[in-house]
């Protein structure tokens, strides 16, 4: 009898440790930032072999989408052609600074790794996300801090230009909570790093009708953390 | 409940410092056998945007080895690295320390984006990793790694860890182009003008936020972390 219950105790945490099997997720997100949205979100659950973007390594034309213009589309069909459980724009919409969204998630067998992305507005091409978090396999609730990456693949000129959400077309799409200047000529025509980083952050000036910047440097900056993230498993 | 090992990755990179475990084990590498020694791979990546890091230093250690303690005095072999880049005195200091199992020293500078990698031998009980290297557009600023934990590293696993930016605190943060290696100014100053302890760093300011003395543009500033550090265990 007693050995009985071992084996089905021991069955059981298997069951429970196991990275293979699904899981039933919540997900909740908050924005961190003082004066920064984030355009939909895109959450991913995929196997190991699966990265919508890496640190220190090139963006793909998806990321590139998503980071200079909030658009998910080609991240989530990539997730989806691995056989991803995905989850676009929980919030319906922009996710304001303080405010956060939750979502359920049903993770399929293998899809043991997690990745979150989402626009920074108003950036060039900035964005928050995670890449590749081990998702947590014990019933419990866990917390992680999310940082801002710049994808790289636009120069930060910190000039609000209508339209400018379209690949090749330089320049913010919109600052959604207020604070833009105009006229500004240019913070910097350099990207000095073309790899995905962690983002400098937005410089902005005191200028609200000329100057570098057509961001605000007293809306408009952030420091890491940018988001808080918390995983419960059901 | 078991904490995953990404959980006390995320509570390595904030906390930016990790007290060593008590339980240190002082066992001569030379009493085990070849069982007990490990093999790391160790990547190093430059995660910011316009600060090249100076020729980093790994040091794999048991945690009675400290690089050095925030809140604490820099010691001069951290001051040499943190102001001019020069990781010699800090290696040298680290290969005398009988918790230093292995050390190596980077070939050149990493530039933003770029990486390097390193291959370090330990033995099971050094399960420390510390990694600096000084962001050469600033006074005394230097990236690091202080005793990031792979204890939990099973052979063939991987794990990421995010190094911060720490303040030497050994030279005051002018952003003058004379005190900027980076600029083609001057590397070590003995002087101690600054607070003499380390900090977190307070950031880059540049000229275009007011500081006039400073000779960088807004390109230097960065945000924590500045480094991924993604280390496998091979054996």
């Amino acid at each position: 009898m007693m050995k009985k219950k071992h084996l089905a105790l021991f069955a059981l945490s298997l069951m429970a440790s196991s990275p293979a099997m699904a899981q039933d997720l919540n997900i909740q997100v908050t924005n961190l930032t003082n004066g920064i949205y984030f355009t939909p979100l895109l959450a991913a659950a995929h196997d190991t072999n699966t990265h919508l973007f890496v640190e220190g390594s090139s963006a793909s034309v998806n990321l590139q989408a998503m980071a200079e213009g909030g658009d998910i589309s080609g991240l989530s069909s990539d997730a989806q052609a691995v056989s991803g459980d995905v989850v676009e724009n929980p919030a319906t919409g922009l996710l304001a600074p303080g405010a956060r969204t939750s979502f359920n998630m049903m993770t399929s067998n293998g899809n043991t790794q997690f990745t979150l992305t989402a626009m920074l507005l108003p950036s060039n091409d900035g964005f928050v996300g995670i890449d590749s978090l081990d998702l947590p396999t014990a019933t419990g609730t866990y917390t992680y801090y999310l940082n801002a990456y710049d994808a790289g693949t636009e120069v930060n000129n910190e000039l609000i230009v209508t339209g400018s959400g379209s690949l090749g077309t330089l320049g913010i799409p919109a600052a959604p909570g207020g604070h833009a200047g105009t006229g500004g000529t240019g913070l910097t025509a350099v990207e000095s790093n073309t790899m995905i980083h962690i983002h400098r952050g937005n410089s902005g000036d005191s200028n609200v009708n000329g100057g570098l910047s057509d961001l605000d440097n007293t809306a408009h900056r952030w420091l890491n953390p940018v988001a808080k993230l918390i995983i419960t498993v059901n | 409940m078991r904490t995953p090992l990404t959980l006390s990755i995320i509570i390595t990179a904030t906390t930016m410092l990790l007290q060593g475990c008590s339980n240190d084990n002082d066992v001569s590498p030379f009493s085990l056998g070849v069982s007990d020694s490990t093999q790391f791979q160790i990547d190093v990546t430059n995660l910011t945007h316009n600060q090249a890091i100076s020729p980093v230093a790994v040091i794999l250690h048991r945690s009675s080895y400290q690089p050095f303690t925030v809140g604490a005095t820099a010691s001069s072999a951290l001051e040499v690295l943190a102001e001019e880049g020069n990781n010699d005195p800090f290696l040298n200091e680290a290969s005398a320390n009988e918790a230093v199992l292995d050390t190596a020293a980077g070939a050149a500078a990493i530039t933003p984006g770029d990486s390097e990698r390193f291959m370090l031998t330990g033995i099971v009980s050094a399960d420390k990793l510390s990694l600096a290297g000084m962001m050469v557009n600033t006074n005394d600023g230097f990236a690091a790694l202080n005793s990031a934990d792979l204890s939990q590293l099973s052979a063939g696993n991987s794990v990421i860890f995010h190094a911060n930016v720490f303040d030497a605190g050994t030279e005051a943060n002018d952003e003058m182009a004379g005190n900027l290696p980076g600029q083609g100014g001057e590397g070590l100053n003995d002087a101690r003008n600054d607070r003499n302890f380390v900090i977190v760093h307070p950031g880059v300011i540049g000229m275009m936020d007011g500081l006039a003395t400073s000779a960088l543009d807004q390109s230097y500033r960065f945000d924590n972390p500045a480094v991924k550090v993604e280390v496998t265990r091979l054996q």
